[in-house]
């Protein structure tokens, strides 16, 4: 795949290759923590545990999110499209 | 030149000097006394090329003109006393976001629903305390009618110079007035327009102060992609409640008047030379108090009239000086005493001021005010 | 493949104001996803928002964009879509901004039909104000104005927009955000007034009240309360109590002979407005 990976520096970033399906792939997840908010609603829409909270003293709720394991991703897009602070990226 | 006179009722040159002024869009809600407006804009509109929509309130009307205003076209729209007041908050919203405008008041008498088909000139303070917060005012009250036709073009120059909704106060005759008049020459009229931004987009601020009170605005859809709100803002248009820019934005509001306040007061003289007894007076009630003046002169008695044809602000400093030298002061109005309420404050302990106060509905006739022209002797 | 946002947004004005979790989020960027779809310049869009929580969302777009008074956005939308009929208008509005104290303007903006898009964010309550209760909160459900329960009936904005005139109407939940994209998707592409209803969560004001503080549950609320409106149609009135019907009330392809639409708007407005030019020339 050629498709441009357009992540910011400021933000973090798991790989992994990926099987979708039968089809060989590669996933790289983009996450902003500085925006995160911790709400969660990743860990919940994601269908195969990929994110999970985590304590996070500096936020005001306690907490943020982390990615488990990059190679379970299937690259669904639900998470990115769910969170409503613009920190997820998945390409 | 060929002279082009012909009959226009006051409602109508309303109408006509907004076209004539550019403006493309009108947006409204029928109310009497203020509807024919609508319905000369509703034909005329169209046929410049403008839009003319009748709204489901007078709500919707304002939010409509300051609407079409951002996006560059000259507006206006036309209510009456209650269809004023329930403007009142888009109103404020053209001070705060600083959009040009000019909202028609064809006033009658209040409160509630009061005489809507009779004359007043019930809404002089409501033009300049209508709306919550401070702003500055600018209301203009023509007498007849070719000026009601110079006043409505100078209320779009001054809502597109100031960047402020400006204030038309008719008085219910006098937009029902019918008679023949000659209009000026479309070609030496002056028209201005808002200023526009010289810089690229990027270095663009809606409400710059660096290029002096008014700052220059950018239409929509034109490149300068900015942030347009009621809250209290920055120069980049967005929402701060930082004490010292909010101060500063409301006093630069305030400013935008107040420093320019000789360009904006607009008031005649009539038998002023060696008037001891002198009327304050607008609108309707001027034209009677001026045959009174003339009645009184013929009796001999040295009576002058100020009439105002601006209304706020008001030329304080002429004001001021009239009042230390008066015998007494009259101010005739078709209310309560809005307009004579703030003379007094003028007149203090100067001279004695006396008031004709009408609400009836009937036009105040110049027998009342020779009658207390000589009871002030 | 991730979709840019910040092509779309004013960066410097992100992490926005709403709460961790808050649906707003979800509709804007299905919104922003949507603009991308239909390919639009952002030079050319109007973002229009009155008072509330939802309508801070103009603030974080990079395009032409007006937060104006409580209620009133459609007027202020009608004003910029006459005088400039070429470019394109987006309202975004919340449940009692543009039901409530917008009501007016949002039944005889349907009915005008102009080609506009109205995207109404229904989270139930007035969250901004404090979770005060809504014209959308459910009956018993509590607010901070109805602790005792609610017992004011509910509109359904959709059947509204419907009812009054709009030409694309269409719900989807902040659960389905490929749902609510492919929805506003249309209603940009739709020549007429288009409503697209997003129903979200407010977990902050109503959840809390109700016992769902925090944003999954009242996602998972909003999840249990949906019902396609293909499988309503064949449902019995008291089973579709306190359901959220979701899907394309109308469609301008869709010419259906529902005595519903029988007053189906004949035509957008600024087109016809034209014509009342055209005709006001021809007799100059």
């Amino acid at each position: 795949m050629s498709e441009k990976i357009n992540i910011p520096d400021h933000y973090s970033k798991w790989e992994s290759d990926v099987k979708i399906g039968k089809k060989d792939d590669h996933v790289t997840i983009g996450y902003w923590r500085d925006g995160c908010k911790g709400c969660g609603i990743c860990v919940d829409v994601c269908p195969k545990q990929v994110w999970e909270l985590i304590e996070a003293k500096d936020k005001w709720n306690g907490q943020v999110v982390q990615v488990t394991d990059a190679s379970k991703c299937i690259k669904c897009m639900l998470c990115e499209i769910h969170c409503p602070d613009f920190c997820i990226k998945i390409y | 030149m060929k002279k082009s006179v012909r009959f226009y009722s006051g409602a109508e040159l309303v109408a006509k000097a907004a076209i004539d002024a550019g403006c493309r869009f009108f947006g409204g809600y029928p109310i009497t006394p203020s509807s024919e407006i609508a319905e000369y804009m509703s034909v005329h509109m169209p046929r410049v090329g403008g839009t003319y929509i009748q709204m489901e309130d007078e709500i919707g009307a304002m939010g409509s003109i300051i609407g079409a205003s951002l996006t560059g076209v000259k507006s206006l729209t036309a209510t009456s006393g209650p269809g004023f007041s329930l403007k009142q908050e888009n109103i404020g919203y053209a001070y705060m976001a600083e959009v040009p405008c000019v909202v028609c008041n064809v006033m009658r008498g209040g409160p509630s629903t009061g005489l809507p088909t009779a004359l007043a000139q019930a809404d002089i303070m409501q033009a300049k305390w209508g709306t919550h917060g401070d702003h500055p005012v600018i209301a203009l009250t023509p007498a007849y009618l070719e000026e009601i036709y110079e006043l409505t073009i100078k209320a779009f120059n001054f809502a597109e110079t100031y960047r402020m909704p400006i204030m038309l106060l008719l008085d219910e005759v006098i937009a029902h007035l019918s008679a023949a008049i000659e209009l000026p020459d479309k070609e030496l009229l002056v028209i201005k327009n808002r200023r526009r931004p010289t810089v690229p987009p990027e270095k663009y601020f809606p409400y710059d102060t660096a290029y002096g009170d008014v700052p220059p605005m950018a239409n929509f859809f034109e490149g300068y992609r900015y942030h347009v709100t009621g809250l209290s803002h920055d120069k980049t248009g967005f929402p701060t409640t930082d004490p010292d820019l909010v101060q500063a934005d409301q006093e630069r509001h305030l400013r935008k008047v107040k420093a320019h306040i000789n360009e904006i007061i607009d008031y005649e003289y009539y038998m002023m030379k060696d008037a001891e007894i002198i009327i304050f007076a607008y609108g309707s009630t001027a034209r009677a108090a001026r045959v009174a003046v003339d009645n009184a002169r013929k009796l001999g008695i040295r009576v002058g009239m100020m009439r105002f044809r601006v209304i706020w602000p008001l030329p304080e400093a002429e004001i001021l000086k009239l009042c230390s030298k008066a015998k007494a002061i009259i101010v005739p109005e078709m209310n309560m005493g809005q307009l004579s309420d703030v003379i007094e404050r003028y007149a203090a302990d100067r001279t004695k001021i006396m008031r004709i106060n009408h609400v009836g509905g009937v036009p105040i006739h110049p027998t009342d005010v020779l009658n207390v022209i000589k009871e002030a002797l | 493949m991730a979709f840019e946002y910040e092509k779309y947004l004013r960066m410097d004005k992100i992490p926005h104001l709403w709460c961790p979790g808050c649906g707003i989020g979800v509709v804007l960027k299905a919104m922003l996803r949507s603009v991308e779809n239909v390919g639009w310049e952002k030079n050319d869009i109007a973002f229009v928002s009155g008072i509330g929580c939802t309508s801070r969302a103009p603030g974080y777009i990079d395009c032409n964009t007006l937060h104006t008074t409580h209620g009133r956005a459609l007027s202020f939308a009608t004003g910029i879509k006459l005088a400039q009929p070429a470019k394109h208008v987006v309202i975004f509005s919340g449940d009692g901004d543009a039901t409530a104290i917008g009501g007016n303007h949002f039944i005889h903006a349907c009915r005008r039909n102009i080609d506009m898009t109205l995207v109404v964010v229904n989270n139930n309550t007035y969250g901004m104000t404090g979770g005060q209760h809504s014209p959308t909160t459910p009956i018993g459900y509590k607010a901070s104005t109805t602790v005792y329960g609610n017992i004011d009936p509910t509109f359904d904005i959709c059947l509204l927009a419907k009812a009054a005139g709009a030409s694309y109407v269409a719900r989807a939940t902040v659960n389905k955000g490929k749902m609510l994209e492919k929805y506003i998707t249309k209603g940009f592409e739709h020549k007429g007034f288009s409503v697209i209803v997003a129903t979200a969560n407010c977990h902050t004001q109503f959840g809390r009240k109700n016992k769902m503080s925090d944003p999954i549950s009242v996602r998972k609320w909003i999840e249990s309360r949906e019902i396609p409106i293909e499988k309503a149609r064949t449902m019995k009135a008291a089973e579709l109590n306190d359901k959220i019907i979701t899907g394309e009330f109308i469609t301008h392809e869709e010419e259906t002979t529902w005595w519903e639409n029988y007053n189906h708007p004949i035509h957008e407005y600024t087109e016809a407005y034209q014509t009342i030019r055209d005709k006001a020339q021809e007799r100059k």
